[in-house]
């Protein structure tokens, strides 16, 4: 068990853009479907790359595959995609530091632990919009902010097949798309359904991907509940606005 | 004349009223120095060994009215009287008196009403973990103590009371204290779940793929491995070398409690998992009994239903423990413990999973969703697995549709934190309950 339990804390050499070590270390090791995206529409790669201290590593990759940390696709209207393994990587600071490229489209998502799925926009360093859904309860669905068109029936479409699979009984989470949809309404793009690859990225100097595991002691592993991303940390970020 | 009748009557009933109050107050006061006078003398004889009972309490007030009758003429003697036999009230024989006299018949009333309190008793003793009696007899004295007595000494008459009572029970009711202690012992072990369940409680999806035969195998084997160590760990912690029949017992009862841990459906029967105080009660009773076996004596039940007590117990507070922290844990970290709990259940199945980036599986009706594992036999794919983890997980959409595609050998594996709660209780309650038990035949 005890092997079990340190092996949440050995991390995979996945996590790069401007992630430090101390951030990667916090948040465990990235995995399947705990992801997040971002796309700019008009940006030049090299400008966005630069910003971000990334280079293209020349490989074909599977976004959610695990393969490379992050990833990057160009897409028609002019949106150049971003893909992180980490959830935490298109938080709001990140979004909002990467609109002054461009219209901005964020995206963070995981359907393993509590079904979070979070969309927004930004433009010049201010939100436009914000969906975030979280499974507690299962209709939970915070909006901020002028959302798209769109908005207003992709939730209601979802809504109802939520209701038709048991509502609160069921034991699949529609709302949880509600998110992901918007954000493909406004730039065509979906995780779980785009087929084209993605090619790799890694950090100008490399050290990312080449970088090795690292593991924290018992009593580290024990307080992990206190530190960041636990649930009894005493100063909890609000959960509508991650 | 006449006219002073209605005055005079009024004050004669004034009088009467009067002389009830006092009579009413000169009873209460009697009837608390009677309470107290037995409860030294009974105090005063478990201390010395003198047989003395007083098993109801209507008994108890007689015997402390005789007391208070015996003292008048005498000096304040704290000395209970020596035994008449006319009253229920009777110096008992002392263990060394073969010939024990019997409690005098009674009405048959009277009889079932002993029976059912004796009864009431051992449920509530087992219940409680015999808390009960301190807190009746802490209460008493409390009362004592207000009327003047010295709380130390009152307390201490009041207990020797309560467990005079217990053996006076257990010699005299028997069958109905030990019917009572079963259903005691019942109610605690089936209050364990429900209290367990108070911490980070929640249901698998319907989707998640039930334990195999061959899991509960291996759960069973986890058990016994875990019930051979406690015995060791205990063995070395007491400095004694058990017998083969306490090592072969030890391994039965874990298997027991480890069986117990995994759920699943048996039939029309739902047993429903992950309750570290189920499994540690099971465990505890099942090794006991087995030990009692194994080592050719008669098994006991008051050491089963105390191994199951106290094996419950330890495992509520471990499962508990594991509970939170694991609720308690950052969602990566979940998301990764739920990824481990799936290689367990992989390997349990006697198949190895895939290391490495992980590829898509791309479905019927468009979209494509990433497993989180695949698991081989040999070079042949066994299963497509997703794993999951906490109280709120559920199945995507693009999951729900590779569920009931179906998408070949989609295996979906839903942790929980009390599965996290049986790792840390079972092997807590495997150790408790030994440190209870002094190993010794009864």
């Amino acid at each position: 068990m005890l092997g079990i339990i340190r092996s949440l804390y050995v991390l995979d050499p996945v996590s790069v853009g401007s992630s430090t070590v101390s951030e990667v270390r916090s948040r465990g090791r990235t995995m399947g479907w705990m992801c997040s995206w971002v796309a700019v529409q008009g940006a030049a790669k090299s400008e966005l790359l630069d910003a971000l201290r990334l280079v293209e590593t020349g490989e074909p990759v599977e976004p959610g595959s695990r393969s490379s940390g992050m990833s990057c696709a160009e897409r028609p209207g002019g949106w150049l995609i971003l893909f992180s393994e980490d959830f935490d990587w298109a938080d709001r600071d990140r979004v909002l530091e990467l609109s002054r490229f461009g219209l901005t489209v964020g995206c963070q998502f995981e359907d393993k632990v509590e079904m979070t799925s979070v969309a927004c926009a930004a433009r010049n360093g201010e939100e436009l919009w914000r969906v975030f859904h979280i499974n507690d309860p299962i209709y939970r669905l915070d909006v901020s902010g002028d959302p798209p068109g769109e908005f207003a029936s992709i939730r209601d479409k979802l809504f109802r097949e939520q209701e038709e699979d048991g509502g609160e009984e069921s034991d699949a989470d529609f709302i949880h798309d509600i998110p992901l949809e918007v954000a493909k309404a406004v730039c065509g793009y979906r995780a779980d359904e785009d087929e084209s690859p993605f090619i790799g990225l890694m950090r100008i100097d490399g050290s990312a991907d080449a970088g090795g595991r690292r593991k924290v002691g018992l009593l580290g592993i024990l307080l992990s509940p206190f530190g960041p991303g636990g649930k009894w940390q005493l100063r909890r970020r609000d959960r509508s606005f991650m | 004349m006449t006219g002073r009748q209605p005055a005079r009557r009024a004050g004669a009933l004034d009088n009467i009223e009067l002389w009830m109050e006092q009579r009413n107050a000169d009873v209460r006061r009697l009837g608390r120095e009677a309470e107290r006078a037995a409860h030294e003398a009974l105090g005063h004889a478990a201390r010395t060994g003198q047989q003395l009972v007083a098993p109801r309490p209507s008994d108890v007030r007689a015997l402390g009215a005789r007391i208070i009758e015996q003292r008048k003429p005498q000096s304040k003697a704290a000395a209970p009287p020596a035994g008449s036999s006319s009253s229920q009230i009777a110096r008992r024989p002392t263990t060394s008196q073969p010939n024990a006299r019997p409690p005098a018949p009674r009405p048959v009333v009277q009889g079932v009403r002993d029976q059912f309190l004796a009864g009431a008793r051992g449920a509530q003793d087992a219940f409680t973990f015999g808390l009960g009696d301190r807190l009746y007899a802490g209460a008493q004295a409390l009362d004592d103590a207000a009327h003047g007595a010295d709380l130390s000494n009152a307390y201490g008459s009041r207990m020797a009371v309560e467990r005079a009572r217990d053996q006076y029970d257990a010699r005299h009711y028997g069958t109905a204290r030990t019917v009572g202690q079963v259903v005691g012992a019942g109610a605690q072990i089936a209050a364990l779940g429900p209290l367990e369940g108070v911490v980070a409680g929640g249901a698998r999806i319907a989707q998640a793929t039930p334990l195999i035969a061959r899991e509960f195998a291996v759960l069973g084997g986890v058990g016994g491995a875990s019930g051979v160590g406690g015995q060791i760990v205990s063995d070395i912690a007491r400095r004694r070398v058990g017998s083969v029949g306490d090592y072969v017992g030890a391994g039965v009862g874990g298997a027991v409690g480890g069986l117990a841990s995994g759920g699943g459906r048996f039939g029309v029967t739902r047993w429903r998992g992950g309750r570290a105080g189920y499994a540690g009660a099971l465990g505890g009773a099942a090794t006991s009994v087995a030990q009692d076996l194994a080592n050719l004596r008669a098994p006991s039940f008051d050491r089963a239903r105390e191994a199951a007590s106290v094996g419950g117990a330890f495992g509520v507070a471990g499962g508990l423990a594991g509970r939170a922290w694991s609720n308690g844990l950052p969602n990566a970290a979940k998301g990764k413990l739920g990824e481990d709990f799936s290689r367990l259940r992989t390997w349990a199945r006697g198949d190895k999973s895939t290391r490495g980036p992980k590829s898509r599986e791309y479905l019927q009706e468009g979209g494509w969703t990433v497993p989180d594992q695949r698991s081989y036999r040999g070079t042949m794919l066994r299963d497509i697995v997703e794993s999951k983890f906490g109280r709120s997980a559920r199945l995507s959409k693009r999951q729900l549709q590779a569920s009931e595609q179906p998408l070949p050998n989609y295996r979906v594996d839903h942790t929980l934190p009390r599965d996290v709660g049986v790792v840390v209780g079972f092997p807590a309650a495997e150790y408790g309950f030994r440190s209870f038990d002094d190993g010794e035949p009864r």
